[in-house]
C-alpha cells in the first residue's frame, strides 16, 4: 500500500460514522490485498461501491499499458444496464480519438465518456474524486442513463493513466456521505491496479529483455561493483566455456589473469563511481584460444540515481583486430621497403600532379626535401627539353592508352646540376576511375650513362686503334670457336671475314688438304702459345681473298684468357719482292752484260772508271780492263771536256743528267757522238756516275734520211695535188670551149645568129684563159723548179712604171689611179717584165675588187734598203680568214664579181714567186669593207751590185 | 603540162653560159645558183625536177651541198666534175647524187641524161 493510501485510511477512520461502514472498508481491505488480477480488483471495487452507493452506476475502466496506446483492456461494472451497448453503437472509432472528442463534446463522443472518462483526469490527477464535471457531459448522461451526477477517479502510474473509477448516481448524498470510504476503497485499489499492471509490465518486458540477451550473438552481462558477475547469457558461457550457473557469481578474477582482472575492475569501479559509460578492450581466455573484446560497461541507477549494477556487453574483435594488425605489419613492411629502396619513389597527386610522398633515395636523387617537394611537381625538376616527353607520356597515361610508361630523362637537381634517369610512372584511379596517385619510380643511371659512354669511348678507341692498325687483327674465342672481332684492315686486305673459325678456316684456305695442313699446324702452335706469355710466331699462311688473290701472312698468335688475338702480317710483297730481287738481279746482270746500250760506270769524286759493259767497250775501242785504268777525260775531245766536268759536278747536286750529242774519241782516235745519260747511284759505298752511252751517229743518218723521205712525200703530194687542181683548172675552160662549139653542133635546134656569135665568143674568152692558165702555170712550174730564169738588169724603178704605164692605164679606166714614186730611186738590178707583171696583177686585183670611181693609189719608195712598192685600193677587202691563203694556188676569194675575167687562181702565187725570186717579200694588209693594200719589197742590189753591174743600158 | 625545172648549179659562169640556153631551147625551165649554199635554198624554195651540181665550188663543195639536199629531197641529181679522181664516182653514189658527168662531156649525153631522169 502506497503512502496515499495509508492517510487515505487513517482519515477514513477519524470520519467513520458507523461500524458497518469501518467493516466494508475493512473487508476490503483484507479481501482487496488477496485479489490477483487487475480485473478481479475493478470487479471488487465496483461491488464494494455499489453497496455504498446503492443506487446507480458504478465503474471501473482498465488500460492496456503496453500497447502505448489508450486502449480500454476492460471495462467493469457497466455491463448490465445497457450502457455498454450505448456506447458501442455510438463509437466504432479509434480509440485515440476518444480525448480530442471528450474536450471537444458532441453527442456522438458520448460514448467516450463512459469508456474514456480517464480524459477527465488530464492534470494529473492520481485519484480524484470530483463532481464538477462538464454540464453537458452531465446533461448527456442525464438524457442517456437517467442520471445526474457523476464522479470520477483516475488512476495514474508514472504520469501514464492505467485506469479509473465512475460513479454515476441520481442521488448524490449516499456518495457524498460515504466519500470517506469510496476514496479509500478507490486509492486502495488504484494501488493495487498499478502494482499488478507494473508487475504485470515487468514481467513481460523482461521476459522480452531475456530472450534477446539469452538469443544474443555478443556476450551481454552484468556485475555488480565487487566485480561479480549477476547475470551472464548464454554467448558469455560459450566465450568463456562455461556454463551459465558457474558464471554467475564469480567474479572476474575467477576468468581472467590478475592484471587483466584489475585492469578491468578499474574500468567498472570507473563506471560505478562516475555513472559514466566505459569501454575496455583486451583479450579473454577462451576454449579456443585467446580472443579479443571489447566491452561496453553501462551503469544502472536506481532512483536516486545510484549506481546499483553494471550491464555489459562485449563484442568479439579478433579477426579485426587481427587483420589490422596485419595490416599494419603489412604497411610498416611496405613503409620499410618503400623507404629503404635502392630506387626513388615518390607519388604525386593525380590532378594537381603535387608531390605527396617521397622516399630518401628519390629526394637523395632529385636533391630536395619530400617537405620541399611537396610544393613541387615534376614539371619543376624536369629538364626544360624533356618536359614536352614528360607531358605526352603523362597525357598518355591519363587518358588510359598505356597503363604506365618508363622513360630516359633529365632532371634539374636542386643544385642545377644535371642527372639522367630512368623513370617509370604508374596511375592509380580511384573508384571511379580519376587519376588518384601518380607512382614515380626514378633511378639514377646519370653515372651508368657516364660509364656506359666511357666504356663506349674506350672501346671505340680500342677499336679505332686496332682498325687502324696496318695488321690485320681478329680476335677468335676459345670456347665457342666464334671471331669477336676483325680490324677493319682484315677486311680490306683479305676481302672477306667470317664470324667463326671453321667458317673463317673455308674461306682463307678453300683447298681442304691445305686446309688441313694449317689446321694441324695451327693446334700445335696454339700450345706454344698457351704457355707463352707473349705473341708467337706461327708460320706462314697462305690465306685466299675474296678477289681471288692468295695472300702470304704470319700469323701471331698470344692468348688473352679465353680469347686468342691473332695478328696478320702480310709478308706477300716482301717475299715477292725477295723473289723479284733475285730476279731482278739476275735480269739487271744481263741487262748489264746484254745491253746495247753502253753502260759505264765511273767515281764521281775520281772521274776513274769502275764498271764498263761490253757495248761501251766495243763503241770506245777498249777493253774492260783498259778502261778500268782510264778516267773521263780520255774519252772525250778536248774541247768536251770542261762541259763533261760540268754534267759531273752537276750530278754531284742531282739524281740524272743528259748531255745530247756528246762528242766521244774512240781509242783508234775517231770522233762519235752519243747521248749520255748521267745517273747517279752508290756503288761500294762511293758516289757512281753510271753513264749510259747511246751511239747517234746511226740514228743522226737515219733522222736526217726521215726527215729527206718526209720532204719527199710533201713535195709528192703537193705535186700530185697541183695535178689535180691544174687538171680541174684546164678542164673548166675546156668544158666550156666544147660545151659551145656542141651547143652548135647539135642540129635539133636552130640558134639565132646573134646566139651563134655569143657562143663563139664566150668559145673564144674561155680559148683566151686556157691560154693565160697555160702561161701561168708554166711559170709556177719554173718558179718550183728554180728554173724561172730572170732576164736582171739595172733599172731606175721609173723605168719599170713606164713600161706597164699603158696597160696599167687600161686596167684602171673606170677607177682614179695615182701613182706616186718618190724622186732619186736608185736604180734596181731586177727583171723588169716581171716586176712589172706584179705590178700590173696587183693592180689588177685592185681594180676587180674595188667598185668603179674607185681610188687605186701606186705608191713606190725606198725603205731600209728596200724598194718598197704598195697598192692601196678602198674595195671590198678581205676576211682575214681568205688572207692567209691568199698567195696558195688555185686559190680565188669567192667574192670574184661576175662578169669580169677570171683569174687563174695563179695569180697571187707567181706574184709572190716572183718576188722572193729577187729576195723580197710580199704581203697585204685588208680590211673587209675598207680596201686592201699589197706590199712587196725588193731589196737594192747594194753597192756591189752597182759597180758590177754599170747603170743599165737604157737612159736614166 | 608544166615544163620540168631544172637546177644548175657551176661556180664558172662559162659553163652556165651554154648549159643555161640548151636546156632552155629543150624545153626545160632553168634555174643557176653559183655555190652550194645557193643551191639549198634554191631547191627548199622551187623545189626543182632535176639538179645538175658541180663539184668543185668554192666554201661548200658539191658533195656536202648533195648530201644536205638529199636530207629533205629525192630529186635526181646529176654531179658534173672536172676531176677525173678515181674515187668521185663512188663519193658521188654515197652522197646520193644519181649520175655523174666529168667534164668536159659531150654535150648529148648530158641532154639524155637528163631527158632519162625526168
Amino acid at each position: 500500500m502506497n503512502k496515499r493510501a495509508k492517510s487515505s485510511a487513517l482519515n477514513a477512520s477519524r470520519n467513520l460514522e458507523n461500524l458497518d461502514q469501518l467493516q466494508i472498508l475493512a473487508h476490503t481491505s483484507v479481501r482487496i490485498n488477496q485479489l490477483e488480477t487487475s480485473t478481479e480488483v475493478a470487479d471488487f471495487v465496483c461491488q464494494q461501491l455499489k453497496a455504498i452507493v446503492g443506487k446507480g452506476y458504478v465503474g471501473v475502466s482498465l488500460l492496456d499499458q503496453t500497447a502505448q496506446t489508450l486502449s480500454v483492456k476492460a471495462l467493469r461494472g457497466f455491463e448490465d444496464n445497457g450502457l455498454i451497448d450505448a456506447g458501442l453503437r455510438l463509437t466504432g472509432t479509434d480509440p485515440r480519438k476518444l480525448r480530442v472528442s471528450v474536450n471537444d463534446f458532441t453527442p456522438a463522443d458520448l460514448v467516450i465518456f463512459k469508456s474514456g472518462h480517464l480524459e477527465l483526469l488530464d492534470g494529473g490527477l492520481h485519484t480524484l474524486f470530483f463532481r464538477n464535471y462538464p454540464r453537458v457531459v452531465c446533461l448527456a448522461l442525464e438524457n442517456l442513463l437517467n442520471v445526474r451526477f457523476v464522479y470520477a477517479m483516475g488512476f495514474v502510474h508514472h504520469g501514464r493513466h492505467v485506469g479509473g473509477i465512475a460513479i454515476l448516481t441520481d442521488t448524490p448524498a449516499a456518495v457524498e456521505s460515504n466519500r470517506i470510504i469510496i476514496e479509500s476503497i478507490v486509492a486502495q485499489a488504484a494501488s493495487i491496479i498499478i502494482r499488478i499492471f507494473t508487475e504485470e509490465e515487468l514481467r513481460q518486458s523482461e521476459q522480452k529483455y531475456r530472450i534477446l540477451l539469452e538469443e544474443s550473438p555478443d556476450p551481454v552481462f552484468s556485475m555488480n561493483s565487487e566485480g561479480r558477475y549477476t547475470y551472464v547469457n548464454q554467448a558469455l558461457a560459450r566465450a568463456f566455456g562455461q556454463s551459465v550457473d558457474n558464471i554467475i557469481g564469480k567474479t572476474l578474477w575467477d576468468f581472467f589473469p590478475e592484471a587483466e582482472a584489475d585492469k578491468r575492475f578499474a574500468s567498472l569501479d570507473q563506471a560505478f563511481k562516475t555513472g559514466q559509460k566505459m569501454t575496455i578492450e583486451g583479450p579473454v581466455p577462451g576454449p579456443d584460444g585467446t580472443r579479443y573484446y571489447v566491452t561496453t560497461i553501462s551503469p544502472i541507477t536506481d532512483n536516486q540515481k545510484k549506481v546499483f549494477s553494471a550491464i555489459c556487453s562485449s563484442k568479439d574483435i579478433t579477426e579485426r583486430k587481427l587483420a589490422a594488425e596485419a595490416l599494419r605489419v603489412s604497411e610498416e613492411l611496405l613503409k620499410a621497403t618503400i623507404n629503404n629502396a635502392p630506387i626513388g619513389i615518390a607519388t604525386a597527386d593525380g590532378i594537381d600532379k603535387r608531390f605527396l610522398t617521397a622516399n630518401a633515395e628519390f629526394c637523395q636523387i632529385i636533391g630536395y626535401s619530400e617537405q620541399e617537394l611537396r610544393s613541387q611537381t615534376f614539371k619543376n625538376i624536369t629538364h626544360p627539353e624533356d618536359l614536352s616527353d614528360s607531358l605526352d607520356h603523362l597525357a598518355a597515361l591519363e587518358s588510359g592508352i598505356i597503363s604506365s610508361f618508363s622513360l630516359e630523362k633529365r632532371y634539374v637537381k636542386k643544385d642545377g646540376t644535371l642527372i639522367v634517369a630512368i623513370v617509370r610512372v604508374s596511375l592509380i584511379r580511384d573508384p571511379e576511375g580519376k587519376p588518384s596517385v601518380i607512382i614515380a619510380e626514378i633511378e639514377n643511371i646519370t653515372e651508368r650513362k657516364r660509364l656506359e659512354e666511357e666504356l663506349r669511348r674506350s672501346e671505340a678507341q680500342l677499336r679505332l686503334i686496332l682498325d687502324s692498325s696496318p695488321f690485320p687483327i681478329a680476335l677468335f674465342d676459345i670456347q665457342d670457336n666464334h671471331i669477336d672481332f676483325w680490324s677493319q684492315s682484315a677486311l680490306t686486305l683479305f676481302g672477306h671475314t667470317a664470324s667463326t673459325t671453321p667458317g673463317w678456316y673455308r674461306l682463307a684456305y678453300p683447298d681442304p688438304e691445305y686446309r688441313r695442313a694449317v689446321i694441324d699446324r695451327w693446334k700445335r702452335y696454339l700450345e706454344k702459345a698457351r704457355l707463352s706469355a707473349r705473341a708467337v710466331n706461327t708460320g706462314e699462311y697462305r690465306i685466299a681473298c675474296a678477289d681471288g688473290s692468295v695472300r702470304v701472312c704470319e700469323l701471331y698468335v698470344s692468348f688473352l684468357t679465353d680469347h686468342l688475338i691473332v695478328t696478320f702480317n702480310d709478308i706477300t710483297e716482301r717475299k715477292q719482292s725477295e723473289k723479284n730481287l733475285q730476279e731482278s738481279e739476275q735480269r739487271y746482270r744481263t741487262l748489264f752484260e746484254k745491253a746495247g746500250e753502253g753502260i759505264l760506270i765511273a767515281d764521281l769524286e775520281t772521274l776513274k772508271f769502275k764498271y764498263a759493259n761490253p757495248a761501251v767497250c766495243d763503241l770506245l775501242g777498249y777493253s774492260l780492263q783498259e778502261l778500268t785504268k782510264m778516267s773521263v777525260i780520255n774519252i772525250h775531245p778536248e774541247n768536251s771536256i770542261e762541259h763533261v766536268l760540268a754534267e759531273f759536278s752537276a750530278l754531284a747536286q742531282r739524281d740524272m743528267t743528259r748531255s745530247l750529242g756528246l762528242p766521244c774519241l774512240r781509242k783508234d782516235g775517231t770522233l762519235f757522238y752519243a747521248d749520255i745519260t748521267s745517273v747517279k747511284a752508290v756503288i761500294d759505298g762511293k758516289e757512281c756516275n753510271i753513264g749510259f752511252f747511246i751511239d747517234i751517229t746511226g740514228r743522226r743518218q737515219a733522222e736526217a734520211k726521215l726527215v729527206e723521205i718526209a720532204a719527199l712525200e710533201q713535195v709528192s703530194q703537193a705535186k700530185s695535188e697541183l695535178l689535180a687542181n691544174v687538171s680541174h683548172e684546164l678542164r673548166t675552160p675546156l668544158a666550156s670551149i666544147k660545151g659551145f662549139i656542141e651547143t652548135l653542133i647539135e642540129t635539133d635546134v636552130n640558134w639565132s645568129r646573134e646566139q651563134q656569135m655569143d657562143f663563139l665568143k664566150s668559145a673564144n674568152i674561155e680559148a683566151d684563159r686556157l691560154t693565160l692558165l697555160i702561161r701561168d702555170l708554166l711559170d709556177m712550174s719554173r718558179l718550183d723548179s728554180g728554173q724561172l730564169l730572170l732576164d736582171k738588169h739595172s733599172y731606175l724603178v721609173q723605168e719599170i712604171f713606164d713600161s706597164i704605164a699603158g696597160i696599167l692605164s687600161t686596167i684602171t679606166l673606170k677607177h682614179k689611179m695615182q701613182i706616186e714614186l718618190l724622186p732619186d730611186l736608185a736604180p734596181l738590178d731586177v727583171d723588169k717584165v716581171r716586176i712589172g707583171q706584179v705590178i700590173t696583177n696587183l693592180v689588177e686585183n685592185a681594180a676587180k675588187f674595188s667598185p668603179e670611181g674607185g681610188p687605186i693609189v701606186i705608191q713606190a719608195g725606198f725603205n731600209n734598203g728596200s724598194l718598197l712598192v704598195s697598192i692601196a685600193d678602198q674595195g671590198i677587202g678581205m676576211p682575214s680568214a681568205v688572207l692567209a691563203k691568199l698567195f696558195d694556188r688555185f686559190y680565188q676569194a669567192k667574192m670574184v664579181v661576175d662578169g669580169k675575167t677570171r683569174g687563174t687562181g695563179l695569180g697571187l702565187a707567181i706574184c709572190k714567186g716572183i718576188v722572193e725570186a729577187h729576195g723580197g717579200k710580199i704581203w697585204v694588209d685588208s680590211q673587209e669593207g675598207r680596201g686592201s693594200k699589197f706590199c712587196f719589197t725588193i731589196p737594192v742590189a747594194k753597192i756591189q751590185g752597182a759597180s758590177d753591174y754599170p747603170v743599165s743600158h737604157k737612159n736614166k | 603540162m608544166k615544163s620540168p625545172l631544172i637546177l644548175v648549179v657551176d661556180d664558172d659562169p662559162s659553163i652556165l653560159k651554154f648549159i643555161q640556153p640548151n636546156l632552155e631551147a629543150r624545153g626545160y625551165q632553168v634555174l643557176t645558183a653559183a655555190n652550194g649554199e645557193e643551191a639549198i635554198i634554191l631547191t627548199q624554195k622551187e623545189k626543182p625536177d632535176l639538179i645538175l651540181l658541180d663539184i668543185m665550188m668554192p666554201e661548200m663543195d658539191g658533195f656536202e651541198a648533195c648530201r644536205r639536199i638529199r636530207k629533205g629531197f629525192d630529186t635526181p641529181i646529176i654531179m658534173l666534175s672536172a676531176r677525173e679522181g678515181e674515187n668521185d664516182q663512188e663519193k658521188c653514189r654515197v652522197c646520193g647524187a644519181n649520175d655523174y658527168l666529168t667534164k668536159p662531156f659531150v654535150l648529148r649525153e648530158l641532154l639524155n641524161m637528163v631527158k632519162s631522169r625526168l
